[in-house]
Protein backbone atom coordinates (compact mmCIF):
# COMPACT_ATOMS: atom_id res chain seq x y z
CA UNK A 1 0.00 0.00 0.00
CA UNK A 2 3.05 2.24 -0.17
CA UNK A 3 2.48 2.96 -3.83
CA UNK A 4 3.29 6.66 -3.64
CA UNK A 5 6.22 6.17 -1.27
CA UNK A 6 8.09 4.24 -3.92
CA UNK A 7 7.21 6.68 -6.66
CA UNK A 8 10.03 8.05 -8.84
CA UNK A 9 9.82 11.46 -10.43
CA UNK A 10 8.25 10.17 -13.66
CA UNK A 11 5.72 8.17 -11.70
CA UNK A 12 4.47 11.32 -10.06
CA UNK A 13 4.42 13.34 -13.26
CA UNK A 14 2.32 10.80 -15.15
CA UNK A 15 -0.06 10.08 -12.25
CA UNK A 16 -3.48 11.53 -13.02
CA UNK A 17 -4.36 12.05 -9.38
CA UNK A 18 -1.08 13.85 -8.70
CA UNK A 19 -1.48 16.04 -11.82
CA UNK A 20 -4.98 16.99 -10.76
CA UNK A 21 -3.60 18.21 -7.45
CA UNK A 22 -0.76 20.21 -9.04
CA UNK A 23 -3.08 21.82 -11.57
CA UNK A 24 -5.62 22.70 -8.88
CA UNK A 25 -8.30 20.37 -10.17
CA UNK A 26 -8.98 18.61 -6.89
CA UNK A 27 -11.70 19.85 -4.60
CA UNK A 28 -10.62 22.01 -1.66
CA UNK A 29 -11.69 19.32 0.80
CA UNK A 30 -9.31 16.82 -0.72
CA UNK A 31 -6.20 17.31 1.39
CA UNK A 32 -4.68 13.97 0.45
CA UNK A 33 -1.39 15.29 -0.91
CA UNK A 34 -0.89 17.86 1.84
CA UNK A 35 -1.41 15.14 4.42
CA UNK A 36 0.81 12.77 2.55
CA UNK A 37 3.64 15.32 2.43
CA UNK A 38 3.31 15.93 6.14
CA UNK A 39 3.68 12.23 6.68
CA UNK A 40 6.65 11.89 4.35
CA UNK A 41 8.50 15.24 4.55
CA UNK A 42 11.56 13.69 2.88
CA UNK A 43 9.54 13.51 -0.34
CA UNK A 44 9.14 17.27 -0.60
CA UNK A 45 12.06 17.75 -2.99
CA UNK A 46 10.97 15.15 -5.47
CA UNK A 47 7.39 16.40 -5.30
CA UNK A 48 8.48 19.97 -6.01
CA UNK A 49 10.48 18.74 -8.98
CA UNK A 50 7.56 16.72 -10.22
CA UNK A 51 5.26 19.69 -9.84
CA UNK A 52 7.37 21.84 -12.11
CA UNK A 53 7.52 19.08 -14.69
CA UNK A 54 3.76 18.74 -14.59
CA UNK A 55 3.37 22.42 -15.30
CA UNK A 56 5.96 22.35 -18.05
CA UNK A 57 4.47 19.31 -19.71
CA UNK A 58 0.95 20.65 -19.56
CA UNK A 59 -0.54 20.76 -23.00
CA UNK A 60 -1.46 24.09 -24.52
CA UNK A 61 -5.19 24.21 -25.10
CA UNK A 62 -6.64 24.72 -28.55
CA UNK A 63 -9.53 27.08 -28.07
CA UNK A 64 -12.71 25.92 -29.72
CA UNK A 65 -15.41 28.58 -29.31
CA UNK A 66 -18.38 27.46 -27.25
CA UNK A 67 -20.89 28.34 -29.94
CA UNK A 68 -19.05 26.13 -32.45
CA UNK A 69 -19.42 23.20 -30.06
CA UNK A 70 -23.06 24.01 -29.37
CA UNK A 71 -23.82 24.38 -33.06
CA UNK A 72 -22.12 21.05 -33.73
CA UNK A 73 -24.20 19.26 -31.13
CA UNK A 74 -27.35 20.97 -32.38
CA UNK A 75 -26.65 19.86 -35.96
CA UNK A 76 -26.27 16.26 -34.87
CA UNK A 77 -29.53 16.38 -32.95
CA UNK A 78 -31.32 17.91 -35.95
CA UNK A 79 -29.83 15.36 -38.31
CA UNK A 80 -30.81 12.40 -36.20
CA UNK A 81 -34.38 13.46 -35.61
CA UNK A 82 -35.16 13.21 -39.33
CA UNK A 83 -34.26 10.50 -41.80
CA UNK A 84 -32.51 12.90 -44.21
CA UNK A 85 -28.84 12.22 -44.55
CA UNK A 86 -26.44 15.18 -44.54
CA UNK A 87 -26.29 16.33 -48.14
CA UNK A 88 -22.67 17.28 -48.51
CA UNK A 89 -21.51 13.70 -48.14
CA UNK A 90 -23.57 12.38 -50.98
CA UNK A 91 -21.76 12.06 -54.26
CA UNK A 92 -23.63 12.72 -57.51
CA UNK A 93 -24.21 9.05 -58.27
CA UNK A 94 -25.71 8.45 -54.87
CA UNK A 95 -27.65 11.65 -55.33
CA UNK A 96 -29.19 10.37 -58.57
CA UNK A 97 -30.13 7.13 -56.88
CA UNK A 98 -31.63 9.08 -54.05
CA UNK A 99 -33.68 11.27 -56.37
CA UNK A 100 -34.96 8.19 -58.17
CA UNK A 101 -35.84 6.61 -54.85
CA UNK A 102 -37.53 9.74 -53.55
CA UNK A 103 -39.56 10.04 -56.74
CA UNK A 104 -40.66 6.41 -56.62
CA UNK A 105 -41.59 6.75 -53.00
CA UNK A 106 -43.40 9.97 -53.86
CA UNK A 107 -45.44 8.31 -56.58
CA UNK A 108 -46.21 5.39 -54.29
CA UNK A 109 -47.19 7.58 -51.38
CA UNK A 110 -49.22 9.80 -53.71
CA UNK A 111 -51.19 6.77 -54.91
CA UNK A 112 -51.70 5.61 -51.38
CA UNK A 113 -52.98 9.01 -50.32
CA UNK A 114 -55.36 9.09 -53.27
CA UNK A 115 -56.63 5.63 -52.40
CA UNK A 116 -56.98 6.65 -48.81
CA UNK A 117 -58.91 9.74 -49.78
CA UNK A 118 -61.13 7.62 -52.03
CA UNK A 119 -61.72 5.22 -49.15
CA UNK A 120 -62.63 8.11 -46.95
CA UNK A 121 -65.12 9.52 -49.40
CA UNK A 122 -66.56 6.06 -49.97
CA UNK A 123 -67.24 5.62 -46.28
CA UNK A 124 -68.41 9.09 -45.52
CA UNK A 125 -70.35 10.90 -48.15
CA UNK A 126 -69.90 14.30 -46.51
CA UNK A 127 -66.54 15.97 -47.07
CA UNK A 128 -63.96 16.28 -44.32
CA UNK A 129 -62.84 19.78 -43.40
CA UNK A 130 -59.20 20.49 -43.85
CA UNK A 131 -57.30 23.37 -42.26
CA UNK A 132 -53.76 24.24 -43.27
CA UNK A 133 -51.87 26.77 -41.18
CA UNK A 134 -49.73 28.68 -43.66
CA UNK A 135 -49.23 31.64 -41.36
CA UNK A 136 -46.28 32.31 -39.11
CA UNK A 137 -48.28 32.08 -35.90
CA UNK A 138 -49.94 29.06 -34.31
CA UNK A 139 -53.56 28.85 -35.33
CA UNK A 140 -56.23 28.16 -32.71
CA UNK A 141 -59.15 26.10 -33.98
CA UNK A 142 -62.43 25.65 -32.12
CA UNK A 143 -64.03 22.30 -32.88
CA UNK A 144 -67.77 21.67 -32.82
CA UNK A 145 -67.51 19.66 -29.58
CA UNK A 146 -65.89 22.54 -27.69
CA UNK A 147 -62.34 21.22 -27.95
CA UNK A 148 -59.55 23.51 -29.10
CA UNK A 149 -56.60 22.65 -31.30
CA UNK A 150 -53.56 24.91 -31.51
CA UNK A 151 -52.10 24.15 -34.91
CA UNK A 152 -48.39 24.99 -35.29
CA UNK A 153 -47.26 26.76 -38.43
CA UNK A 154 -47.02 24.61 -41.54
CA UNK A 155 -49.23 21.95 -39.99
CA UNK A 156 -52.46 20.55 -41.30
CA UNK A 157 -55.55 19.27 -39.51
CA UNK A 158 -58.37 17.39 -41.17
CA UNK A 159 -61.59 16.88 -39.30
CA UNK A 160 -63.43 13.73 -40.33
CA UNK A 161 -66.86 14.27 -41.81
CA UNK A 162 -68.45 12.02 -39.21
CA UNK A 163 -66.78 13.94 -36.36
CA UNK A 164 -68.88 13.55 -33.22
CA UNK A 165 -71.23 10.84 -34.52
CA UNK A 166 -69.53 7.89 -32.89
CA UNK A 167 -65.99 9.06 -32.46
CA UNK A 168 -64.41 12.45 -32.74
CA UNK A 169 -61.79 11.73 -35.41
CA UNK A 170 -59.17 14.14 -36.74
CA UNK A 171 -56.04 13.68 -38.90
CA UNK A 172 -52.91 15.65 -38.19
CA UNK A 173 -49.83 16.35 -40.26
CA UNK A 174 -47.26 18.38 -38.37
CA UNK A 175 -47.58 19.52 -34.78
CA UNK A 176 -50.52 20.61 -32.63
CA UNK A 177 -51.57 21.01 -29.02
CA UNK A 178 -54.98 19.57 -28.19
CA UNK A 179 -57.31 20.52 -25.34
CA UNK A 180 -60.12 18.05 -25.56
CA UNK A 181 -63.51 18.60 -24.01
CA UNK A 182 -64.53 15.66 -21.85
CA UNK A 183 -67.05 13.36 -23.50
CA UNK A 184 -66.67 9.74 -22.49
CA UNK A 185 -69.28 8.57 -24.99
CA UNK A 186 -67.40 9.94 -27.98
CA UNK A 187 -63.69 9.13 -27.88
CA UNK A 188 -61.45 11.72 -29.48
CA UNK A 189 -59.07 10.10 -31.97
CA UNK A 190 -56.04 11.71 -33.60
CA UNK A 191 -54.45 9.91 -36.54
CA UNK A 192 -50.92 11.19 -36.99
CA UNK A 193 -47.55 9.88 -38.15
CA UNK A 194 -48.44 6.20 -38.01
CA UNK A 195 -50.13 6.18 -34.64
CA UNK A 196 -53.55 6.77 -33.20
CA UNK A 197 -53.97 8.74 -30.00
CA UNK A 198 -57.21 8.12 -28.19
CA UNK A 199 -58.48 10.31 -25.38
CA UNK A 200 -61.68 11.06 -23.55
CA UNK A 201 -60.88 14.53 -22.23
CA UNK A 202 -57.42 15.89 -21.66
CA UNK A 203 -54.69 18.10 -23.08
CA UNK A 204 -51.68 16.85 -24.98
CA UNK A 205 -49.28 17.68 -27.77
CA UNK A 206 -48.64 15.68 -30.93
CA UNK A 207 -45.66 16.19 -33.16
CA UNK A 208 -45.93 14.26 -36.41
CA UNK A 209 -43.97 15.87 -39.22
CA UNK A 210 -43.69 13.76 -42.31
CA UNK A 211 -39.99 14.59 -42.58
CA UNK A 212 -39.19 13.35 -39.09
CA UNK A 213 -38.37 9.79 -38.13
CA UNK A 214 -40.52 9.94 -35.05
CA UNK A 215 -43.97 10.84 -33.89
CA UNK A 216 -44.21 12.25 -30.38
CA UNK A 217 -47.20 12.42 -28.09
CA UNK A 218 -46.73 14.30 -24.82
CA UNK A 219 -49.42 14.59 -22.18
CA UNK A 220 -50.12 17.78 -20.21
CA UNK A 221 -53.22 16.70 -18.27
CA UNK A 222 -55.37 13.60 -18.08
CA UNK A 223 -54.64 10.29 -19.71
CA UNK A 224 -54.04 9.31 -23.30
CA UNK A 225 -54.01 5.98 -25.08
CA UNK A 226 -51.73 5.48 -28.06
CA UNK A 227 -51.49 2.64 -30.53
CA UNK A 228 -50.14 2.01 -33.98
CA UNK A 229 -52.38 2.96 -36.83
CA UNK A 230 -51.76 -0.11 -38.97
CA UNK A 231 -52.52 -2.48 -36.12
CA UNK A 232 -55.96 -1.26 -35.21
CA UNK A 233 -59.15 -3.12 -35.71
CA UNK A 234 -61.96 -0.94 -34.54
CA UNK A 235 -60.73 2.16 -32.77
CA UNK A 236 -62.99 1.46 -29.83
CA UNK A 237 -61.56 -1.96 -29.06
CA UNK A 238 -58.73 -2.27 -26.61
CA UNK A 239 -55.60 -2.87 -28.63
CA UNK A 240 -53.09 -5.37 -27.20
CA UNK A 241 -50.11 -3.08 -27.82
CA UNK A 242 -51.75 0.13 -26.80
CA UNK A 243 -49.95 2.30 -24.29
CA UNK A 244 -51.45 4.53 -21.67
CA UNK A 245 -49.60 7.69 -20.73
CA UNK A 246 -50.28 10.27 -18.06
CA UNK A 247 -49.07 13.85 -17.47
CA UNK A 248 -45.41 14.55 -18.21
CA UNK A 249 -45.06 11.24 -19.97
CA UNK A 250 -44.40 10.98 -23.65
CA UNK A 251 -44.69 8.35 -26.34
CA UNK A 252 -42.10 8.13 -29.05
CA UNK A 253 -43.10 6.21 -32.13
CA UNK A 254 -40.23 5.26 -34.38
CA UNK A 255 -41.72 5.05 -37.81
CA UNK A 256 -38.96 2.96 -39.35
CA UNK A 257 -39.02 0.16 -36.82
CA UNK A 258 -42.64 0.72 -35.84
CA UNK A 259 -41.96 0.71 -32.16
CA UNK A 260 -43.66 2.63 -29.38
CA UNK A 261 -41.47 3.74 -26.48
CA UNK A 262 -42.77 5.31 -23.32
CA UNK A 263 -40.58 7.93 -21.68
CA UNK A 264 -40.81 11.27 -19.87
CA UNK A 265 -41.08 14.67 -21.52
CA UNK A 266 -37.79 16.61 -21.61
CA UNK A 267 -39.13 19.25 -19.22
CA UNK A 268 -41.77 17.96 -16.84
CA UNK A 269 -44.06 20.69 -15.50
CA UNK A 270 -45.80 20.97 -12.17
CA UNK A 271 -49.37 19.74 -12.40
CA UNK A 272 -50.72 22.54 -10.29
CA UNK A 273 -49.47 25.77 -11.78
CA UNK A 274 -49.73 27.91 -8.69
CA UNK A 275 -47.18 25.65 -7.04
CA UNK A 276 -44.70 27.05 -9.49
CA UNK A 277 -43.75 30.09 -7.49
CA UNK A 278 -43.49 28.17 -4.29
CA UNK A 279 -40.15 27.55 -2.66
CA UNK A 280 -40.01 24.31 -0.75
CA UNK A 281 -37.38 23.84 1.90
CA UNK A 282 -36.54 20.53 3.41
CA UNK A 283 -34.78 20.16 6.71
CA UNK A 284 -33.74 16.62 7.55
CA UNK A 285 -36.92 15.52 5.81
CA UNK A 286 -37.20 11.76 5.17
CA UNK A 287 -36.33 11.05 1.54
CA UNK A 288 -39.45 8.97 1.02
CA UNK A 289 -41.58 11.97 1.97
CA UNK A 290 -39.73 14.19 -0.53
CA UNK A 291 -40.13 11.60 -3.27
CA UNK A 292 -43.85 11.23 -2.63
CA UNK A 293 -44.25 15.02 -2.76
CA UNK A 294 -42.35 15.21 -6.06
CA UNK A 295 -44.40 12.34 -7.40
CA UNK A 296 -47.61 14.18 -6.61
CA UNK A 297 -46.37 17.56 -7.80
CA UNK A 298 -45.36 16.25 -11.23
CA UNK A 299 -47.69 13.28 -11.49
CA UNK A 300 -44.71 11.13 -12.39
CA UNK A 301 -44.42 7.73 -10.77
CA UNK A 302 -41.23 7.40 -8.74
CA UNK A 303 -40.23 3.89 -7.78
CA UNK A 304 -37.96 3.36 -4.79
CA UNK A 305 -37.32 0.93 -1.98
CA UNK A 306 -38.99 2.37 1.07
CA UNK A 307 -37.14 0.18 3.57
CA UNK A 308 -33.77 0.92 2.03
CA UNK A 309 -34.34 4.67 2.19
CA UNK A 310 -35.79 4.58 5.69
CA UNK A 311 -32.75 6.24 7.22
CA UNK A 312 -32.13 8.75 4.43
CA UNK A 313 -33.05 12.39 4.75
CA UNK A 314 -32.69 15.57 2.74
CA UNK A 315 -31.85 19.14 3.65
CA UNK A 316 -32.29 21.38 0.63
CA UNK A 317 -34.33 24.19 -0.90
CA UNK A 318 -36.14 23.53 -4.15
CA UNK A 319 -37.57 26.32 -6.25
CA UNK A 320 -39.12 26.95 -9.64
CA UNK A 321 -35.77 27.38 -11.39
CA UNK A 322 -34.98 23.70 -10.93
CA UNK A 323 -36.44 21.07 -13.18
CA UNK A 324 -37.69 17.76 -11.89
CA UNK A 325 -34.45 16.17 -13.06
CA UNK A 326 -32.38 18.78 -11.17
CA UNK A 327 -34.29 18.01 -8.02
CA UNK A 328 -34.00 14.25 -8.40
CA UNK A 329 -30.30 14.72 -9.22
CA UNK A 330 -29.66 16.70 -6.02
CA UNK A 331 -31.57 14.16 -4.02
CA UNK A 332 -29.65 11.25 -5.51
CA UNK A 333 -26.34 12.95 -4.93
CA UNK A 334 -27.19 13.47 -1.29
CA UNK A 335 -27.90 9.82 -0.68
CA UNK A 336 -25.34 8.44 -3.18
CA UNK A 337 -28.01 6.97 -5.37
CA UNK A 338 -28.68 7.14 -9.09
CA UNK A 339 -31.85 7.21 -11.12
CA UNK A 340 -33.13 5.88 -14.40
CA UNK A 341 -36.07 6.84 -16.50
CA UNK A 342 -37.74 3.62 -17.44
CA UNK A 343 -41.06 3.12 -19.11
CA UNK A 344 -42.10 6.68 -18.26
CA UNK A 345 -41.26 6.29 -14.60
CA UNK A 346 -38.35 7.34 -12.45
CA UNK A 347 -36.57 4.48 -10.73
CA UNK A 348 -34.23 5.28 -7.83
CA UNK A 349 -31.35 2.92 -7.21
CA UNK A 350 -29.97 3.46 -3.75
CA UNK A 351 -27.76 1.63 -1.34
CA UNK A 352 -29.33 3.09 1.78
CA UNK A 353 -28.01 5.40 4.46
CA UNK A 354 -26.55 4.71 7.86
CA UNK B 1 -4.14 4.29 5.60
CA UNK B 2 -4.64 7.48 3.69
CA UNK B 3 -3.50 5.81 0.56
CA UNK B 4 -5.78 2.90 1.02
CA UNK B 5 -8.66 5.21 1.59
CA UNK B 6 -7.80 7.20 -1.48
CA UNK B 7 -7.55 4.10 -3.58
CA UNK B 8 -10.87 2.73 -2.46
CA UNK B 9 -12.54 6.07 -3.02
CA UNK B 10 -11.02 6.40 -6.44
CA UNK B 11 -12.10 2.94 -7.48
CA UNK B 12 -15.60 3.44 -6.19
CA UNK B 13 -15.87 6.67 -8.06
CA UNK B 14 -14.58 5.16 -11.23
CA UNK B 15 -17.07 2.35 -10.96
CA UNK B 16 -19.93 4.69 -10.16
CA UNK B 17 -19.11 6.96 -13.08
CA UNK B 18 -18.67 4.03 -15.36
CA UNK B 19 -21.93 2.54 -14.22
CA UNK B 20 -23.79 5.76 -14.94
CA UNK B 21 -22.15 6.01 -18.34
CA UNK B 22 -23.05 2.45 -19.22
CA UNK B 23 -26.59 3.17 -18.16
CA UNK B 24 -26.72 6.27 -20.37
CA UNK B 25 -25.35 4.21 -23.22
CA UNK B 26 -28.02 1.59 -22.82
CA UNK B 27 -30.75 4.20 -22.67
CA UNK B 28 -29.32 5.73 -25.84
CA UNK B 29 -29.39 2.32 -27.50
CA UNK B 30 -33.07 1.99 -26.69
CA UNK B 31 -33.75 5.28 -28.47
CA UNK B 32 -33.75 7.67 -25.53
CA UNK B 33 -33.06 11.14 -26.94
CA UNK B 34 -32.20 12.58 -23.56
CA UNK B 35 -29.49 9.97 -23.13
CA UNK B 36 -28.19 10.71 -26.62
CA UNK B 37 -28.04 14.39 -25.82
CA UNK B 38 -26.22 13.60 -22.59
CA UNK B 39 -23.64 11.56 -24.49
CA UNK B 40 -23.16 14.45 -26.91
CA UNK B 41 -22.72 16.97 -24.13
CA UNK B 42 -20.29 14.71 -22.29
CA UNK B 43 -18.07 13.65 -25.16
CA UNK B 44 -18.47 15.98 -28.13
CA UNK B 45 -16.24 18.82 -26.87
CA UNK B 46 -13.30 16.57 -25.92
CA UNK B 47 -13.58 14.49 -29.07
CA UNK B 48 -13.61 17.60 -31.23
CA UNK B 49 -10.53 18.85 -29.42
CA UNK B 50 -8.80 15.56 -30.21
CA UNK B 51 -9.94 15.63 -33.82
CA UNK B 52 -8.74 19.18 -34.39
CA UNK B 53 -5.32 18.14 -33.14
CA UNK B 54 -5.21 15.10 -35.38
CA UNK B 55 -6.17 16.81 -38.62
CA UNK B 56 -5.66 20.50 -37.81
CA UNK B 57 -8.74 21.42 -39.80
CA UNK B 58 -11.70 22.23 -37.63
CA UNK B 59 -14.38 21.95 -40.30
CA UNK B 60 -13.14 18.58 -41.41
CA UNK B 61 -12.86 17.34 -37.82
CA UNK B 62 -16.35 18.59 -37.07
CA UNK B 63 -17.87 16.99 -40.18
CA UNK B 64 -16.36 13.64 -39.32
CA UNK B 65 -17.55 13.88 -35.74
CA UNK B 66 -21.05 14.72 -36.90
CA UNK B 67 -21.07 11.72 -39.25
CA UNK B 68 -19.81 9.51 -36.44
CA UNK B 69 -22.61 10.48 -34.08
CA UNK B 70 -25.28 10.25 -36.79
CA UNK B 71 -24.01 6.77 -37.64
CA UNK B 72 -24.04 5.79 -33.99
CA UNK B 73 -27.62 6.98 -33.67
CA UNK B 74 -28.73 5.13 -36.78
CA UNK B 75 -26.98 1.92 -35.79
CA UNK B 76 -27.68 2.25 -32.06
CA UNK B 77 -29.63 -0.99 -31.75
CA UNK B 78 -26.80 -3.02 -33.20
CA UNK B 79 -24.05 -1.50 -31.09
CA UNK B 80 -22.42 -3.39 -28.28
CA UNK B 81 -21.91 -1.80 -24.91
CA UNK B 82 -18.21 -0.98 -24.78
CA UNK B 83 -16.08 -1.41 -21.69
CA UNK B 84 -15.05 2.20 -21.79
CA UNK B 85 -17.26 4.65 -23.62
CA UNK B 86 -14.70 7.47 -24.01
CA UNK B 87 -12.14 5.02 -25.38
CA UNK B 88 -14.68 3.49 -27.75
CA UNK B 89 -15.75 6.87 -29.06
CA UNK B 90 -12.19 8.14 -29.45
CA UNK B 91 -11.17 4.94 -31.26
CA UNK B 92 -14.08 5.14 -33.69
CA UNK B 93 -13.50 8.84 -34.27
CA UNK B 94 -9.77 8.44 -34.87
CA UNK B 95 -10.35 5.63 -37.35
CA UNK B 96 -13.01 7.63 -39.18
CA UNK B 97 -10.81 10.71 -39.40
CA UNK B 98 -8.01 8.74 -41.05
CA UNK B 99 -10.36 6.92 -43.40
CA UNK B 100 -12.02 10.13 -44.52
CA UNK B 101 -8.67 11.79 -44.89
CA UNK B 102 -7.37 8.95 -47.00
CA UNK B 103 -10.48 9.13 -49.15
CA UNK B 104 -10.11 12.85 -49.73
CA UNK B 105 -6.45 12.26 -50.58
CA UNK B 106 -7.42 9.78 -53.28
CA UNK B 107 -10.08 12.03 -54.62
CA UNK B 108 -7.52 14.74 -55.09
CA UNK B 109 -5.12 12.19 -56.60
CA UNK B 110 -2.55 12.99 -53.99
CA UNK B 111 -0.65 9.86 -53.18
CA UNK B 112 1.53 11.14 -50.40
CA UNK B 113 0.22 9.04 -47.58
CA UNK B 114 3.60 8.43 -46.02
CA UNK B 115 3.00 11.24 -43.66
CA UNK B 116 -0.01 9.40 -42.35
CA UNK B 117 -1.12 11.91 -39.77
CA UNK B 118 -0.14 14.89 -37.74
CA UNK B 119 -0.85 15.75 -34.19
CA UNK B 120 -0.76 19.24 -32.93
CA UNK B 121 0.35 19.11 -29.33
CA UNK B 122 2.31 21.90 -27.84
CA UNK B 123 3.59 21.78 -24.30
CA UNK B 124 3.49 24.68 -21.94
CA UNK B 125 7.27 24.83 -21.81
CA UNK B 126 7.53 24.92 -25.61
CA UNK B 127 5.19 27.81 -25.99
CA UNK B 128 7.05 29.57 -23.20
CA UNK B 129 10.42 28.99 -24.84
CA UNK B 130 9.18 30.03 -28.25
CA UNK B 131 7.39 33.03 -26.90
CA UNK B 132 10.31 34.32 -24.89
CA UNK B 133 13.01 33.32 -27.38
CA UNK B 134 15.20 32.00 -24.62
CA UNK B 135 18.74 31.37 -25.79
CA UNK B 136 20.05 29.18 -23.03
CA UNK B 137 22.07 26.20 -24.17
CA UNK B 138 20.24 23.62 -22.07
CA UNK B 139 16.89 25.01 -22.98
CA UNK B 140 17.80 25.10 -26.65
CA UNK B 141 18.60 21.44 -26.35
CA UNK B 142 15.29 20.86 -24.69
CA UNK B 143 13.49 22.83 -27.34
CA UNK B 144 15.21 20.81 -30.00
CA UNK B 145 14.27 17.59 -28.30
CA UNK B 146 10.68 18.60 -27.99
CA UNK B 147 10.50 19.13 -31.73
CA UNK B 148 11.87 15.63 -32.23
CA UNK B 149 9.21 13.94 -30.16
CA UNK B 150 7.44 11.48 -32.41
CA UNK B 151 3.80 11.86 -33.29
CA UNK B 152 3.00 8.78 -31.27
CA UNK B 153 4.74 10.19 -28.23
CA UNK B 154 2.90 13.45 -28.60
CA UNK B 155 -0.41 11.70 -29.04
CA UNK B 156 0.16 9.46 -26.03
CA UNK B 157 1.17 12.42 -23.89
CA UNK B 158 -1.86 14.31 -25.11
CA UNK B 159 -4.26 11.48 -24.30
CA UNK B 160 -2.68 11.01 -20.88
CA UNK B 161 -2.14 14.61 -19.84
CA UNK B 162 -4.96 16.42 -21.62
CA UNK B 163 -7.74 13.86 -21.92
CA UNK B 164 -6.65 12.23 -18.64
CA UNK B 165 -7.26 8.69 -19.82
CA UNK B 166 -6.07 5.43 -18.31
CA UNK B 167 -3.36 3.49 -20.15
CA UNK B 168 -5.72 0.68 -21.16
CA UNK B 169 -7.98 3.26 -22.79
CA UNK B 170 -5.04 4.91 -24.55
CA UNK B 171 -3.76 1.60 -25.87
CA UNK B 172 -7.21 0.83 -27.25
CA UNK B 173 -7.49 4.18 -29.00
CA UNK B 174 -4.06 4.08 -30.60
CA UNK B 175 -4.14 0.30 -31.14
CA UNK B 176 -0.83 -0.28 -29.43
CA UNK B 177 -0.25 -2.45 -26.40
CA UNK B 178 -0.47 -1.01 -22.95
CA UNK B 179 3.25 -1.36 -22.25
CA UNK B 180 4.13 0.66 -25.32
CA UNK B 181 1.78 3.39 -24.19
CA UNK B 182 3.36 3.51 -20.75
CA UNK B 183 6.86 3.38 -22.23
CA UNK B 184 6.21 6.25 -24.61
CA UNK B 185 5.17 8.47 -21.71
CA UNK B 186 8.07 7.47 -19.49
CA UNK B 187 10.67 7.91 -22.24
CA UNK B 188 9.55 11.44 -22.88
CA UNK B 189 9.47 12.29 -19.20
CA UNK B 190 12.92 10.79 -18.58
CA UNK B 191 14.41 12.97 -21.22
CA UNK B 192 12.78 16.04 -19.79
CA UNK B 193 14.16 15.15 -16.40
CA UNK B 194 17.72 14.61 -17.65
CA UNK B 195 17.79 17.92 -19.44
CA UNK B 196 16.26 19.84 -16.70
CA UNK B 197 17.93 22.72 -14.96
CA UNK B 198 16.01 23.12 -11.78
CA UNK B 199 16.76 26.77 -11.23
CA UNK B 200 15.64 27.80 -14.66
CA UNK B 201 12.68 25.57 -14.36
CA UNK B 202 11.70 27.25 -11.13
CA UNK B 203 12.13 30.71 -12.51
CA UNK B 204 9.98 29.63 -15.39
CA UNK B 205 7.36 28.59 -12.90
CA UNK B 206 7.56 31.95 -11.17
CA UNK B 207 7.08 33.75 -14.44
CA UNK B 208 4.04 31.96 -15.64
CA UNK B 209 2.27 32.33 -12.34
Amino acid sequence: MNKFENYQLEDFVQDLFFRKWVLGKLSKENQFWENWLNKFPEKRTIVEEAKSLVVASQIVAIEIPKDIVEQGIHNILMNTSSPTYPMKKIKWLKMAAMIFLIMSVGVYVGNRINNWKKDLSKNYPAKPTETQNNGNQPLVLQLSDGSTVTLKKGSNLTIASDFGLKNRTVYLMGEAFFEVKKDSKHPFLVYAGGIVTKVLGTSFNIRAYKSEAKTLVAVRTGRVTVYQQKKIGSPNEAHPEQMLISPNQQIIFEKRIEKLVKTLVPRPILLNNNQNSKKISYDETPISKVLIELEQAYGVKIIFDNDLLAKCSLTAVFDESQSLYDKIGILCETIHARYEIMDGQIVIYATGCS
Amino acid sequence: MDIEEHKVKKENRYEKDNHLEIHTWQAFKSGDRIAFERLLNNYYPNLLNYGVRLVSNRDFAQDCLQDLFIDLWNRREHLNTPQSIPAYLATSYRRRLFQEKERSFWNKKVSNLEDDYEIEVQFNIESYLIHNEIEHETLLKLKHYLTTLTKRQREVLYLRFFQELEYDQISEIMSINQHSAINLVYEALKFLRKNWVMSICLSFLEMIK
